[in-house]
């Protein structure tokens, strides 16, 4: 797919940074200001797809980048149930346990286990957007030559 | 007999709506020292209801692969 002229590649390399660090703030300040993982990871989807779009690429490296998104999204999946088991081994025998210790409230490290879920339903999330759009984009190539 | 039952349930039951406020007062008295979050809707969804964030998020990837699946067998003529 053809990228497009040589403004919109510089303004998208400077804006597509921040959009990425607001949203890993959405992310792990889930258990303190409204967001959390799912609304935080579309926004990290949308800086990947912003750069995409903007560069082009060819069909190989889309295919490339393909194989290694899915890769994360299974292992982000893995994760989180991973997690949800552990409640298990430590402390009392319920699923979803929540076994951390729950620090001061509003402070950044507290919740018990909260953060580590937005983090990675955040990447699941993320990984998920990001693979719908090349899917599709892939097929119109693969159709049209 | 559906008369008879209508007129039963009508004398016994609530009022419409009264009761499903139960729940939502269990939840919100003390979640916050129970979860130690200061939002309570991600005190909610990832603590009290965590099984039904984990089966959303199992839907999502299944959504994944149904395209990836779809899109791979039109893709190739």
């Amino acid at each position: 797919m053809k990228g497009m002229t040589i403004i919109v590649k510089k303004t998208t390399q400077l804006i597509a940074g921040m959009i990425f660090m607001y949203g890993i703030y959405v992310i792990v300040h889930g258990h303190l200001t409204p967001g959390g993982g799912f609304a935080g990871g579309v926004v990290i989807a949308g800086s990947f797809i912003l750069v995409t779009l903007a560069n082009g690429g060819d069909f190989m490296k889309l295919l490339k980048e393909e194989s290694g998104t899915t890769i994360v999204e299974s292992l982000a999946t893995i994760l989180v149930i991973v997690i949800a088991v552990s409640g298990f081994l430590f402390g009392t025998k319920i699923f979803f346990n929540n076994f951390l210790p729950k620090g001061i409230v509003g402070h950044l490290v507290s919740a018990g286990v909260l953060p580590l879920y937005n983090i990675f339903v955040g990447t699941e999330v993320a990984a998920s957007i990001f693979i719908i759009f090349l899917s599709l984009i892939i097929f119109k190539e693969e159709s049209k030559g | 007999m559906l008369l008879y039952f209508y007129s039963v349930s009508i004398q016994s039951l609530d009022v419409l709506g009264k009761s499903s406020l139960r729940m939502a007062k269990h939840y919100i008295e003390g979640a916050t020292q129970k979860t130690g979050s200061a939002n309570l809707v991600t005190g909610v969804v990832f603590d009290f209801r965590g099984y039904d964030t984990m089966g959303e998020a199992v839907v999502l990837v299944t959504a994944v692969l149904g395209v990836l699946t779809i899109l791979r067998i039109k893709g190739k003529k």
